[in-house]
Parts: C-alpha cells; structure tokens; sequence
C-alpha cells in the first residue's frame, strides 16, 4: 500500500498521576498507556481489543487528546496533535471524531436529537443557521431516522436509535477520523447488527478512516481490517485480520479467542481459557506483563519484557515464546 | 419418565399502570423450570424477561406495576398467594437472584463478609460464629482466594468479577433450590464471563440448584443452558431444548436472533461481509392488541399475523413454537 | 435485509415532549404548590395594586395611637396611630423587593462561586471553599448586623448584607451539581467536539445543574424575607423603608398593649415565606424527571 496513513500513532505512553496517600508519599502512577505505535490507512478500520483496564479506551481519548498524552506522537494526515495550541486543536476537531460506547449518557438530555447533531456544527462554525438545518435533516435519513424524529429528546428513542443519533453527531462535520468507542457494547446484540453494518456502509460511502474499539472478539472480526491485541497499557499482538485468525500466537489472544461464547455448539470449550483477574496498571508485573496469567511462562518471561517482533509478514507478536 | 417440574409459571400476566394506560409487560406466559436444570430466557430489552424474574421473586414495584392473573408454583405452592412476610422467607432461601451489576446490588458500607453471613443468619438461625464459618466456606466455594482475609474487604476493594462471585456466594448461601441470573456476565469481560459460567456450572452440578439465565444473548445462551425460552414483547415465542433452538430455530424472530450474532470464524478471509439484521426496532408495548407482536418486522408476514395472536406450535419433543407462519406450513 | 432504514409502523409515535408543559401538569397535581401559588398571586397583587386601590399613607399618623382592629382600623393601629392595614399593603412590595433582590445577588455571588469551584476543581475549588467555609462559620445573623451597623441602613445595604451571609448554600450546591455532571459522557462528547469552557458550563452544565438551583433559589427568597424581618426587629433595618419586619421591629416593645401591631406583619411574613416554601416543594417535585416519567 503506497497511500498515506490517515492516523499513525507512535511511542503514546498515557500515565496518570493519582493524589498522595499523605504529603510525604510519591504520588503512585497508572501506567494506563504505555507506548503503542500503530497506523490507519484511509478509509480502513482499525481494531484495538482487550479486557477492561487493558487501556484500549485510554488510547481512544489520548488519540484525540481528550486526556493529555505523557509522551508520543499522533499524527492526523501529518499533522502532530500533540504539538497543538487549544486554539489550533479545536479547529482540527472538525476532522476527528468519537461515538462513545453509552449512547444515552453521551447526549446532553435536555436538547432534541436536532440539536445534538447540530452541536458539532454550531460549536466549529460551519455553515450558515440554513445549511447546518439542511444537513442536519440529510444527517437523519442517513443513519435511518425520521426527519420529524429531530424534535425528541434523547429519552424517547431506543438504544439502537440514541446511537444513530450519536454516529450521525459524529458525521456532522464531515471528519476523515473516527474513533469508535466500543459502539456496541451497550447495545442488545439484536440491534448491534444494524448499528456495525451502519457504520460499514457510511465507511465505504464516505470513505471515513475508524479507530475502532472493543472487548468483543467477534464483532472486532467482523468489522476491522486491521487488529492490535492490549494488555496493561502494551500491544502483544498486532496483524491484519485474516493472520490474526489464522495465525493466532499470543497466548493472550488465544484465551480471549477461546472465551468468546459461540452459537455453535460442536466447539464448546471446556472450561474458562484464563484463571484470575487482569493485575494492577499501577504496579504492573515486571517481565511480561501476561505472565502473572500465562499457563505458558518460563523464566525469562518474568525478567525481561518482549518486545514487538514480526514473526510473520505483517504480523507482530510480543512474546519470548512466539 | 416425567419428572414434576420444580417450578411452573403458568398465564403469568403483568400490567403497569401508565399514564397513557396499561401497558401488558407480560401476556399469558408459560413456563417451567425442572429440577437441576438450566433454563435459558432470551430477548431484547423491554421484551419482559426481567419482569419475568421479578414476578417470580414477587419484586415488582406495585404500584405501578400489577400481576394481574396467573400462577406461579414453587414445589406446587403458589407464590402469588403468600403474604409479604411468607414472601421474605421464600426470597434469598428458596429462590434467590442475582443482577446485572454487582457493584450497585453490594451495599458499599459492608464487608462483603457482613453481608454474605447476615443473609445466613437472616434465614437460618445460626450463630455469629457459624454463620462466618459458612461464609468463609461459600466464598470458597465460589472461587475466591483467601477468603478468611477477603471477608473483611469492602465491594470497592473487589474486581468486577469477584464481586460478582460474592453475589452468587450470598444468592447461594441458603443453599435455594432455583438462582435467578438475571445478565449476569454483560457488565465483565469475556476471560471472567467463562469464569463466571464455569462456576454457575459447577453449582448446578454440586447443589443440584436449578438456575434460570436470562439474557439478549443468544451465543451465551448456547454456552450455558439447557433448555431456552424466546421471549418477543412480552409473549414466549418459541421454546425448546438449546440443540433444537440453534440448529433448528422456526419462529423467524429466533432465526433473526441466531444469525445477527457476529460468530468467530476461523478463517475470516481478507472481505469484511455485512452482518445480519433484524430491521425495525421492538415495538411500544402500548400499542401491541391482539396480533402477532412480531408482525411488523417478520419477513414472512401474512394477512392474520396482524388478525390474530399465532397459535401454539409443535415442532419436536419439548419444542415449540408461536406463528401464524409454521401453523400454515405443517 | 441490509436496508437499515426500514421503519415499522408500530414503533412508538411519539408526539414531540414539551418539558414545560409537563412540568406545570406535575405541579399543578400537587395541591400545596398550587396553594403556595395562589397564596403568592394574593401577595403580589397586593404589592402591585394594593397601594393604588388602599391609598393611605403607611407612615402617616391618621388615627389614635392603639387602636385595636374595628371598625374604623381594620387591622388597628400601631403605638404612633398608623394604620396597620396601610402598612401591610404598603410594606408588601418592600418585602417582596428586599426577599427577589437579595435572592439575585446571592445566586450571582453563589453560582459564580460554585461553576468555578466545581467546574475547574484542583487549586481554584480548594481556595473558593475555604473561603466559602469562612463564611459559613460566621454566624449569620451577627455577621450581617455587623455590616449594617458598620455603615448607615440602608435597603441596598441590607440586600447586600442578606446576600453576602446566605451565598454559601447555593454556591455549595452549584458545586456538587457541576461536579457530577462535568463526569458525565455528554460533557466529554462537548469537548470532543472542540466546545469551550465557557459553552461546556453555561450552555451545557448549567441547564443540566438548573432544578435543584431553582428549588434553592425559591426557598432563598424566603430565607431573606426572614432575615430582613429580623434585621429591623433588631432595630437594624432601614428606618425609611416601610417593611413588615420594620413593623415588627417599631412595634415589639408594645407587644403587650397592642398585639394586633406585631401579629398582623408576622402573619403576613409567615404566609409568605410558606407559600414559598410550598412552591418550592412543588417545584422541586415536578422538575425531577424521574417522577415525571410515568
């Protein structure tokens, strides 16, 4: 592929700083991101999935500066983010944009769905009253609404429809970029459907580049192109969709694979793929960070942490063992 | 060999008061639940399944809401003429629940400790000191480490998964013979949900509790139950054994739930395919009358589904189903 | 089966919500709160038209001094000979002004406090507050003399007085709500689309954070009717203002001889302030969504 990343993210490390136990503490830190490069080429989606904690939705925000990144970079068709003034970063807002996973509380209640897709336009300045009503209306059939629905208030729809309102907020100012924040996960899995072939069609249609981001591995199958697997802030495996599938070799990946429920009866698992919960991000593990979980780990794995290699044709694995 | 079910739900109708009227929740519903079994209740939300375990747990918020015909026989007692006070014996004993999210059912002021043995004390009465000892074997039972240490952790001190498992250690503490479950994995992850099924599995087996399982998801129905129940606006719409229901599902809203669930394939190939759908969206239970309720998004409609309610159909041994559209095709 | 636009003609036909009318309908079903209204469309047409339709002069001297309620004084009259009923039609419109301005400044001084404190947090919430706890542990009613006898008595002086010793309560309320609200998603999807600070808190916070401000701000007006009233009982209210707390003030040393001189300013005072406070209640229920809903 010879066309220019939309989005290439390097090195972002996101860390907060908590409040002091007392006065005479360090100030502990969770080290919620911690260096993950990746790239999104145009009109292409690109998968980031883990377990809660795993810094999947940090990276969402950090990527849209929405929290303050501690160190990397993120450029936006060569433009750095990071390296902003405010000013400078409002205006490229009209170019990236986010659907967070709760359509409901992601709508400011007392405004009617008209409203709320119109807010982005009225905030950028785009547009004359006139046009920004015309491409309210257009923005509302698009997603498959009715024009007479824009004067209800975000209490009156269903699930599935507060999230059309949001994917239509998100289209309003025409961005390049759109960070999808797990758009589903709230969802019924009956209305889930409508809303990903929803945000496939208007993809192909407006050739729109997603960041998009889950914990469910059949829905980042079907709708990414490429995948990066998180755990603890790090990537341990990034590849294209098919590889991932097919050549699955963290064994991180593996268990998340084998612990998505499935119709399909023959392959039932026997029993859960992972003991015990994901570690602290304050007090990581040392070495690699799965090994605490790893049925796998050998005594390397709790020295030194591996670093992303690729062991196949765009195909990066961190892990000693791969 | 027919075995007496444990519990049966039978014409269970539920009504909330509304200021644009009554709305029906739930329409004549029938279901039973036999001994040590699973029992899988499936739908989209507002289709009733939550009413369902509230009816059966007598914890509907009345006003505005009435459970105004029906029965529901626990043993072949009838729940529904108990007073509150008989009630409260039943609850947490004989049948107990647990909820979606388990940070907001623990009560935050508690150690988990004080809260799983209050609730033994509460129905048996034991002594303090037995009342923890059974805690601490409960919360071993349930899969937390140390858990002579953790009972005196508060909720916020606990993963979401751990708090999930004190939340069955106290629904189970009674040692009930029927654990209501209503969407008990959708707010953990993936890794901790099969965590959560295997012990809802061991306990079926161990205690011999019957569990009912309610969810939207069909594939975790598929990965847990037994025997399922498609729930659509308030009205059961197929019901059967969980092999006969996936491989086999008639009513067209089954066969709709089935496929819109994204599956994991193995070989994805390099093209992303479009996902199946239900279109439309469930209907205003305000304005469901006398027709199929499905009517509206069923793709294979025809001048009755919107005349009549669908006649019961049956498909296989302990398998049947609700359509105008099977009736006319046997 | 791809078409996502397909609309069934039994989803929920929703007719547009106004808010406002459901929240007069709930007010309006609760029975004190409409009293409360009607006690308040009583007292306000009073202050408005009573002067013009009841002309005599508060202050003038138009009868013999104690004269009890009867025939000529209906409501008597005060140990000077000034008609009572005079000064109850009179001293509404004083009230009333003292009770709305007082509440505006403290709304001002609180909210600006409280969107602030709350909504920056970090260094500014921490020195705001304390200045906001330095306030609170003054003793009101002491404070507030303090500054009206420092300088002569004046009505202004003694709105700005009630403002500065009751600012607290909403500047501490307004703080709370814009704390929570400002976590919400919806404030996060604001910025997200490059909103500013000042759009996020006035056009989206602030409307989310109005019904508990609303309720406080209707039980204020109250509050500073009250605290007037006891400024002049002291004797600190101002002498050219015809309040009912000045009548009240002015009269309590002949509480004894002439009871009616004292008792009709305080019924007047209780009634006000209980329609207020009956508003309030009503408001308070009616602007919560959650009882609206079914």
């Amino acid at each position: 592929m010879n066309s220019q990343p939309v989005l290439k993210v390097e090195n972002l490390r996101t860390h907060f700083k908590l409040s002091k136990p007392h006065p005479f503490a360090e100030a502990p830190i969770v080290y919620a991101l911690d260096g993950v490069s990746f790239e999104i080429k145009r009109g292409k989606t690109f998968g980031l999935v883990g377990e809660s904690g795993c810094g999947k939705s940090t990276t969402a925000l950090s990527v849209l500066r929405l929290v303050e990144p501690t160190s990397g970079s993120v450029k936006l068709k060569g433009t750095d983010i990071c390296q902003l003034t405010r000013k400078e970063l409002r205006h490229s807002r009209r170019f990236m944009q986010i659907i967070f996973q709760d359509p409901y509380s992601s709508m400011n209640p007392r405004t009617t769905a008209g409203e709320i897709i119109r807010s982005p336009l009225k905030i950028l300045k785009i547009g004359t009253p006139q046009e920004q009503n015309d491409r309210v209306e257009e923005l509302i059939k698009l997603v498959g609404l009715r024009p007479e629905q824009r004067n209800l208030y975000p209490h009156q729809f269903s699930g599935g429809q507060r999230q059309r309102i949001c994917v239509a907020r998100a289209l309003a100012p025409n961005p390049d970029f759109i960070v999808c924040d797990e758009p589903v996960s709230a969802l019924d899995v009956a209305i889930q459907a409508q809303i990903l072939n929803l945000l496939m069609r208007l993809q192909r249609e407006f050739s729109l580049t997603y960041l998009f981001i889950s914990h469910d591995m059949a829905v980042i199958q079907h709708v990414c192109d490429h995948i990066a697997v998180m755990y603890l802030g790090k990537i341990v495996e990034k590849t294209n969709r098919r590889s991932l599938f097919l050549n699955v070799k963290h064994p991180y990946t593996k268990a998340l694979l084998s612990a998505v429920p499935t119709t399909d009866i023959k392959t039932k698992r026997s029993s859960a793929p992972l003991k015990g919960d994901v570690p602290s991000p304050m007090n990581p593990p040392s070495g690699c960070r799965f090994h605490t979980r790893c049925h796998l780990a050998e005594a390397c794995c709790f020295e030194e942490d591996p670093r992303l290699r690729e062991i196949l044709p765009d195909h990066w694995v961190a892990c000693h063992l791969a | 060999m027919r075995q007496e079910p444990l519990l049966q739900v039978k014409g269970l109708c539920v009504e909330f008061a509304t200021r644009k009227g009554n709305v029906q929740v739930l329409n004549h519903l029938d279901l039973h639940l036999d001994p040590g079994e699973a029992l899988g209740i499936v739908g989209e939300s507002g289709c009733g399944k939550s009413m369902m375990a509230l009816s059966i747990m007598r914890l509907i918020p009345a006003p505005p809401g009435n459970i105004s015909a029906g029965q529901i026989l626990l043993n072949n007692s009838d729940l529904l003429q108990l007073n509150e006070k008989q009630m409260q014996d039943v609850r947490g004993n004989e049948i107990s629940m647990i909820f979606q999210e388990p940070m907001t059912s623990l009560n935050p002021v508690f150690s988990i400790g004080m809260q799983v043995s209050e609730n033994i004390r509460r129905h048996q009465s034991a002594t303090r000191a037995v009342a923890r000892e059974k805690t601490i074997q409960m919360l071993k039972a349930v899969g937390i480490p140390v858990p002579e240490l953790r009972i005196k952790q508060y909720p916020h001190e606990l993963s979401g998964g751990m708090r999930q498992r004190v939340m069955i250690a106290m629904a189970l503490s009674c040692q009930p013979s029927v654990l209501i479950a209503d969407e008990p994995t959708t707010a953990l992850d993936v890794t901790i949900q099969a965590q959560i099924f295997d012990l809802l599995k061991q306990i079926q087996q161990d205690m011999n509790t019957s569990i009912i399982l309610i969810t939207h998801d069909m594939s975790v129905i598929a990965e847990f139950a037994d025997r399922v129940a498609v729930m659509y606006a308030g009205s059961k719409v197929e019901e059967g054994l969980v092999r006969d229901i996936i491989d086999n599902p008639h009513h067209p809203y089954t066969q709709g739930l089935i496929r819109c669930v994204p599956f994991l394939k193995k070989d994805p190939g390099t093209e992303r395919e479009e996902l199946n759908e239900i279109p439309g969206v469930v209907p205003d239970m305000r304005l469901i009358g006398s027709e199929c309720s499905f009517a509206p998004r069923c793709r294979y409609v025809m001048d009755h589904c919107h005349e009549k309610k669908p006649p019961e159909v049956q498909i296989g041994k302990k398998h049947h189903a609700f359509c105008w559209y099977l009736e006319e095709g046997k | 089966m791809s078409n996502t636009t397909n609309v069934t003609s039994m989803e929920v036909e929703y007719r547009p919500d106004r808010p406002l009318v459901e929240i007069w309908r709930m007010f309006f079903a609760n029975k004190a709160a409409v009293f409360g209204l009607v006690l308040w469309t009583l007292i306000i047409f009073t202050a408005f038209l009573g002067p013009v339709i009841y002309s005599t002069d508060p202050f003038d001297l138009v009868g013999a001094p104690m004269e009890p309620p009867g025939e000529e004084f209906l409501l008597g009259t005060d140990y000077l000979g000034r008609d009572i009923l005079a000064g109850i039609i009179h001293g509404a419109s004083v009230t009333l002004a003292i009770g709305f301005s007082a509440t505006i400044f403290t709304v001002i001084i609180g909210v600006t406090i409280g969107v602030l404190a709350g909504y920056y947090g970090g260094w500014v919430d921490t020195v705001l507050m304390r200045v906001t706890e330095f306030f609170q542990v003054l003793p009101a009613l002491l404070f507030a003399m303090v500054l009206v006898s420092l300088f002569t008595a004046s009505l202004y002086l003694i709105v700005l007085a009630i403002a500065v010793v009751t600012w607290t309560g909403i500047a501490r309320l307004t703080r709370a709500e814009f704390m929570k609200i400002k976590e919400r998603e919806f404030v996060l999807a604001e910025r997200a689309m490059g909103a500013r600070n000042t759009r996020i808190i006035w056009k989206v916070i602030l409307p989310n954070a109005l019904p508990p401000l609303i309720v406080t701000m209707a039980l204020g007006v109250g509050v500073a009717i009250l605290f007037e009233a006891a400024l002049s009982f002291l004797g600190l209210g101002d002498p050219n203002a015809y309040s009912w707390g000045y009548m009240i003030g002015s009269s309590r040393e002949y509480i004894w001889d002439s009871w009616w001189a004292v008792t009709f300013p305080g019924f007047a005072i209780f009634l006000t302030v209980l329609g207020i406070s009956l508003i309030g209640d009503g408001l308070n229920d009616a602007l919560n969504p959650k009882l609206r809903e079914l």
